[in-house]
């Protein structure tokens, strides 16, 4: 996915080609849900907030500056309405804690993959922002500048809530006796 | 544990820490257990974080998506915006913009009478008749099309016609366009009917409600009724004519 690309999509669809803006759907449709699971579970209400997030952009397109790379603009986006709709949840259709597995002795070392398993999990026992920040540098690999861009914050405070959601995520795993074998 | 150390543990991670950092952060986790534990759980978290399944779209999310989508005009510039464009490009004085304002809402206020002729021939099922339309004509712009709101006045009008199988009515569009208009006909509440009423052949235009059109820019507008092979109402809307 090169930004030249998006943008060429955007343009063309700015025109009136709906082809194009279906390529932007196809590229960019996983990295939308993935937000969305991230931010609220996986279920109907990410998908619900993934295609709003789409039309959303579309209808915002022609704000798009090309200035900045297209897939933070619909990150922040995607990022935006996935914390609006956690926020508009109840208190008790927020995840459930029990649904984080527990080994069977607290000691015992986790398999790589049930420690991926587990780390989504504890994730969404964070704060919606601080499960972005992971997500953002860990996950999706991006820098601390792109990072301030979707989140609307200063790189300074992207370092230190960084910090501290990192903090925070240890402390889940080992509440939930999940060794984390180095 | 020392918090200068913690953070160049969390700025390794990040890939900020300065040589200098990772050369002091490898001196103290090699005399210190506690650190060298903590270096390594949060580059194994750090690690798993990366290696997390990728949520994998439902069938079908893009198909959805693109039913979802609103028009294609409300991709583009926000109607407000377009509509400034337009005004800007025709009248750029925010004085001669007001005159225009006044002078559309002069010619939004019109009521033209439509006459049928040439249907008085001996024999004939035809028949004249009017049809009238009242005031309350609009001419709002929207981007590069305008509509003008036709509100045809309630009731029946009994036009009698040979008899007809299909009866249709159209708008025909001419004028200074810049490409074939794009025309969308409405009838609200509209229906042409045919039927018998003594010897004659009615037609009976109940258009009640509103014709709505959409055309370009300044173009004429001429409404007509037809039938198969003829035309029975042939329109044009003269301001201020009666």
């Amino acid at each position: 996915m090169s930004d030249s690309e998006d943008r060429q999509l955007v343009e063309r669809t700015l025109r009136g080609d709906r082809t194009a803006f279906k390529a932007l759907v196809d590229r960019y449709g996983s990295t939308v849900y993935g937000v969305a699971c991230r931010v609220l579970g996986p279920g109907p209400d990410a998908e619900d907030v993934a295609q709003n997030v789409f039309l959303k952009v579309y209808e915002n397109l022609a704000t798009y500056r090309p200035s900045f790379r297209f897939f933070s603009w619909i990150y922040r986006i995607a990022l935006n309405e996935s914390m609006n709709a956690v926020r508009s949840r109840r208190p008790y259709d927020q995840v459930d804690p029990s649904q984080l597995s527990s080994p069977d002795s607290p000691e015992s070392a986790v398999e790589s993959a049930v420690l991926e398993d587990a780390i989504g999990l504890a994730l969404m026992e964070l704060e919606p922002s601080d499960r972005a920040l992971v997500i953002l540098r860990h996950y999706e690999d991006l820098p601390y500048r792109d990072i301030a861009f979707i989140m609307d914050i200063t790189e300074s405070l992207v370092k230190s809530r960084l910090y501290a959601a990192r903090q925070a995520l240890r402390g889940v795993l080992m509440n939930r006796g999940i060794w984390i074998g180095a | 544990m020392n918090p200068e150390i913690l953070s160049i543990i969390q700025a390794e991670l990040d890939g900020t820490a300065s040589p200098a950092e990772i050369s002091r952060l490898d001196a103290a986790a090699a005399a210190d257990a506690e650190i060298r534990t903590l270096r390594g759980e949060y580059g194994e978290i750090a690690r798993a974080v990366g290696r997390m399944a990728v949520p994998v779209v439902p069938h079908g999310f893009a198909t959805r998506v693109m039913a979802a989508l609103p028009p294609p005009a409300r991709a583009r510039v926000p109607a407000r915006d377009r509509i400034r464009a337009i005004v800007q490009s025709i009248v750029p004085s925010h004085r001669q913009q007001v005159a225009l304002a006044f002078a559309l809402g002069v010619l939004a206020t019109f009521m033209v009478t439509l006459t049928v002729t040439d249907w008085t021939q001996p024999d004939s099922d035809m028949v004249s008749g009017t049809i009238r339309v009242p005031s309350g004509a609009t001419v709002p712009f929207y981007g590069n099309a305008g509509v003008l709101e036709a509100a045809w006045i309630d009731g029946v009008r009994r036009i009698t016609v040979r008899p007809r199988e299909a009866m249709s009515l159209r708008v025909v569009v001419s004028g200074p366009v810049a490409e074939p208009p794009a025309v969308e006909v409405e009838v609200a509440d509209g229906t042409l009917t045919l039927e018998r009423s003594g010897g004659d052949v009615v037609l009976t235009t109940e258009l009640a409600g509103v014709v709505r059109f959409s055309v370009p820019g300044q173009s004429d507008i001429r409404i007509r009724v037809e039938s198969e092979d003829e035309v029975l109402v042939d329109w044009t809307p003269v301001p201020g004519e009666p």
